[in-house]
């Protein structure tokens, strides 16, 4: 009896050796990963405010804000070269994209952008702008218009 | 007048919520059925209220009432009826509202079935439905009322409208089954706390949620999946999932869930891993909670997310009380959950689940982890540092190849204990199968995570397609049937199990699809008319850029022309670029829109995206995006749901 | 005037609905002790599937023999225990 439960004894350690493996080595990968430089250059990004937008050095940063109306300029000869301001209450950095636009990207969208900042202006490899799932905004006192009249 | 009654109806059905709770337990303490009967009633009253007051808004959404703030700012005259409708989950205290009509359907449908049955952990059951209905009561009678009145100090004549990205049918449709695959945890969660309560810890509670699991548990499949599919064909970036962290609100207690679904298996066939499954089903049902309030807090800025708002510390605090409140009853209840049976081999079919449910547990982790990041590295560094797709990659796919790999183990182990024999009897075709498969695609040349995973599927249907046909051969050598005879009945006889292998077909698929991601290619060009760019072995031509006028927007269109490297003709796309309003004399406030054109097959998509268009000169800008296996990722998904229903379809009870 | 009576209808008849139980007279449930003819039935439904299962799975080389004998022996007798019990309900 006694070795029958004995070898039962030995199966279980096994398994709880084996599942206290398996998270062992997963908690370990994830906090490897999490912390490693290497890997925190090439997987993670720091969202910085704009104002500490000259910390960014060298890196790959994200910024948010939005699009300071009127600054969007679009180029002639390439319709995908855009430059605008991007703005974050006084704080306003310019910044250069030459990708595809999401549609919403207009004056005023709330956007994200990811690049570098090289001699005072951030260069976006990615725009992103916030999907506007919702509609908010104050109501108007207006007694007709049009959908197209419709902020969006 | 009538949406007053909107909001006397939350009135009172916070009040049957509470009144349901006092009467279990003054039934608990002095066993007159009585109370228990008014207390069914009360649920299936507070049921039917909230049912009369989503009837009421959606009323007054179809009617434009606009003196109530909430049709005033989703919806205006112009609104399509049926956008009307669907704003009512457009905006916050709608979207409250309708989470509490999904829970009535669902919790009534519990009460009606259960009237005389399972009475030992009905009375909880009851309790905790209550209480999960009494806080978004007090949500959408006191904090976010969708029938508050409009706070202008004017007449509104007409209403803010829709956003118009949201009046598109897949949006009217995603949302609704990823609320009924979310909330529908809330009754497997309702029968485990009233197991634990109530002291009946043995498998009824398990019995009676399995088919409401599955239910449950399809819908969120289907919800997440359709969320994918939009956002392919919809916005423009060429994917399907991008770790947004709404997505991995939806995705976390679809890991754990998936978990559950399993290990409910083992409970029920060999009495294990009772206290296991708790563990489970009280931490999917609170990552729902934490899902909603991921999307409702304007903690993390997502795509997705609504405002920042007073709801999230009572979200927060609501996830805190459930688990802790859960957690102490399982303390409790914990020498009862002990089992008799314990696992005895490391190679038996149980420890097979069991490692299953560890990888899925921690894999969820991982997620919650990469999704939580920014705001942990805020309050620890005071830098917000955001991780995006490769950060989850590459903690995610190690842990999902080993998924993989155990969905293809686990049906060749053996209960209790695998033996050598049955080693050798099950495992040498699917390993000889699975190992072909990498040396060919080696010799090809593919790199190692295509290798892995390829080889792996291979594995995985080998061992699909060996239970498949074991089976059919029984059968067939039993009772003298033909194979498609065999095949039919022995799924319909044996549904979870065979609809469980073809779910697990479907994932398998579905990986494959995903490994097409790795060799995504994509490049940006102005082509004018006549000329042409070069990407993946195909040559695109712009063949003419047109332009129409339609009712609600102008379109350019372009006219690409799509041949291999033999010349050969392969297709034409249409990519249109749109801007809707177009007549609005403010510029402002016309809205551009891209509308793709995909030509899928099997082996790829070529996806194109008309970005701009220089009228001028003439120029279509244009994005050009090659996804092989796309259409993978999809097929695997219907083969998933599909699957699903086969498991939880009811079969007739014969004698 | 109308809408203030349809609307004490909608709100009257969920409470009369749900205290109406409380009006009668006081009543105890029958616990559920598991030998009442319809669980007696399900039970042996329940049975009969494991059993089917069980076979299947033996078929298909999941289930090791003396397990298989002990287990299936082990569901008989419970299938006659139970089937014996019905007969002294009908």
């Amino acid at each position: 009896m006694a070795g029958i439960s004995g070898v039962l004894m030995e199966q279980r350690n096994k398994i709880f050796l084996a599942v206290s493996g398996i998270v062992f080595v997963a908690l370990f990968w994830i906090f490897r990963i999490s912390t490693e430089a290497d890997a925190q250059d090439a997987l993670m990004i720091s969202f910085l405010s704009l104002e500490n937008i000259e910390d960014a050095g060298d890196r790959r940063v994200r910024l948010g804000g939005i699009v300071d109306p009127g600054s969007i300029v679009i180029q002639k000869e390439n319709l995908l070269d855009c430059n605008f301001t991007l703005a974050q209450g006084s704080f306003k950095v310019p910044v250069h994209y030459t990708q595809v636009r999401p549609d919403l990207f207009k004056d005023e969208a709330e956007v994200i952008v990811t690049g570098q900042y090289v001699n005072g202006v951030f260069e976006a490899d990615e725009l992103q702008t916030k999907c506007a799932s919702r509609y908010e905004g104050d109501l108007r006192n207006e007694s007709s218009y049009q959908l197209e009249d419709l902020d969006i | 007048m009538t949406p007053v009654a909107g909001g006397y109806a939350l009135n009172l059905a916070l009040g049957f919520s509470l009144f349901s709770i006092i009467s279990v337990f003054w039934f608990h303490y002095n066993k007159d059925a009585r109370l228990y009967f008014t207390a069914q009633r009360l649920v299936l009253g507070s049921c039917l209220l909230v049912g009369f007051a989503t009837f009421v808004l959606a009323a007054e959404l179809i009617n434009s009432n606009f003196d109530i703030d909430y049709v005033a700012h989703y919806t205006s005259l112009e609104t399509p009826a049926v956008y009307k409708l669907t704003a009512l989950w457009a905006g916050q205290e709608g979207s409250l509202l309708f989470w509490l009509f999904i829970l009535s359907i669902y919790a009534g449908t519990v009460v009606i079935q259960n009237q005389r049955r399972n009475v030992n952990l009905m009375p909880w059951v009851l309790v905790v439905l209550s209480v999960v209905m009494g806080f978004f009561l007090v949500l959408t009678n006191f904090v976010a009322n969708p029938f508050a009145p409009t706070d202008a100090d004017f007449q509104v004549m007409n209403g803010n409208g829709l956003n118009p990205l949201l009046q598109n049918a897949t949006m009217a449709i995603h949302p609704p089954t990823l609320y009924l695959g979310y909330i529908g945890f809330t009754v497997p969660f309702a029968f485990a706390i009233a197991a634990l309560i109530s002291g009946d810890t043995g498998s009824l509670w398990i019995r009676s949620v399995r088919r409401w699991t599955l239910v449950t548990w399809m819908f969120l499949s289907i919800g997440i999946i359709l969320g994918g599919w939009w956002a392919y064909q919809e916005l423009g970036w060429g994917g399907y999932w991008a770790w947004d962290p709404v997505e991995n609100a939806s995705f976390m207690p679809w890991l754990t869930g998936t978990a559950f679904i399993h290990s409910i298996l083992i409970q029920e066939k060999r009495d294990m891993l009772k206290t296991w499954n708790m563990v489970l089903i009280i931490l999917t049902f609170s990552l729902v909670i934490f899902g909603t309030f991921l999307t409702r807090s304007g903690v993390m800025s997502s795509v997705h997310s609504f405002s920042a708002s007073s709801l999230g510390p009572l979200f927060l605090g609501f996830v805190f009380f459930l688990l802790a409140s859960s957690f102490a009853l399982l303390a409790w209840r914990y020498s009862s959950l002990k089992s008799d049976s314990k696992i005895q081999s490391i190679s038996s079919r149980e420890s097979g689940f069991v490692f299953n449910n560890v990888l899925f547990v921690v894999l969820c982790f991982a997620v919650f982890w990469g999704t939580m990041f920014p705001v942990l590295t805020e309050a620890v560094q005071g830098t917000k540092i955001t991780v995006g797709p490769p950060f989850f990659n590459q903690i995610v796919t190690p842990l999902a190849l080993a998924l993989l790999l155990l969905t293809g183990v686990g049906p060749l182990l053996v209960w209790r204990k695998t033996s050598k024999t049955s080693f050798y009897k099950n495992f040498p075709i699917p390993i000889f199968i699975g190992l072909t498969a990498a040396i060919v695609l080696i010799i090809i040349g593919f790199g190692s995570s295509v290798v892995m995973t390829a080889s792996l599927s291979a594995f995985v249907l080998a061992a699909i397609m060996l239970e498949f046909g074991k089976g059919m051969q029984i059968r067939k050598t039993k009772l003298g049937e033909t194979y498609s005879a065999s095949l039919m009945h022995m799924i319909s006889r044996n549904r979870s199990r065979y609809g469980g292998y073809i779910a697990h077909v479907g994932i398998v698929i579905m990986f494959l699809g995903f490994t097409g991601k790795a060799f995504d290619q994509e490049a940006e060009w102005g082509l004018r008319k006549g000329e042409e760019g070069h990407l993946a072995g195909y040559r695109f031509s712009l063949v003419q850029l047109s332009e129409a006028e339609r009712p609600n927007h102008y379109a350019w269109i372009a006219e690409i022309s799509v041949e291999d490297i033999g010349g050969e003709k392969v297709t034409s796309l249409h990519p249109e670029k749109r801007v809707y309003f177009h007549n609005n004399p403010n510029p402002d406030r016309r809205q551009p829109h891209s509308e793709l054109d995909i030509h899928s097959t099997f082996r790829r998509d070529i996806y194109s995206v008309l970005s701009a268009v220089d009228t001028e000169s003439g120029t279509a800008f244009m994005k050009i995006m090659i996804n092989p296996l796309v259409r993978l990722v999809w097929i695997g998904g219907i083969i998933l749901v599909f699957g699903t229903l086969i498991s939880l379809w009811p079969r007739k009870e014969a004698n | 005037m109308l809408t203030t009576i349809v609307l004490l209808f909608v709100f009257a008849v969920p409470v009369i609905f749900a205290v109406q139980p409380m009006l009668g007279p006081r009543l105890t449930i029958p616990q559920d002790t598991g030998r009442s003819p319809e669980s007696l039935k399900r039970k042996k439904q329940l049975l009969y599937r494991q059993i089917k299962e069980l076979e299947l799975e033996h078929g298909l080389g999941l289930v090791p023999e003396n397990e298989f004998n002990t287990l299936r022996q082990e569901l008989k007798k419970q299938v006659s225990e139970i089937m014996e019990a019905i007969r002294k309900h009908s």
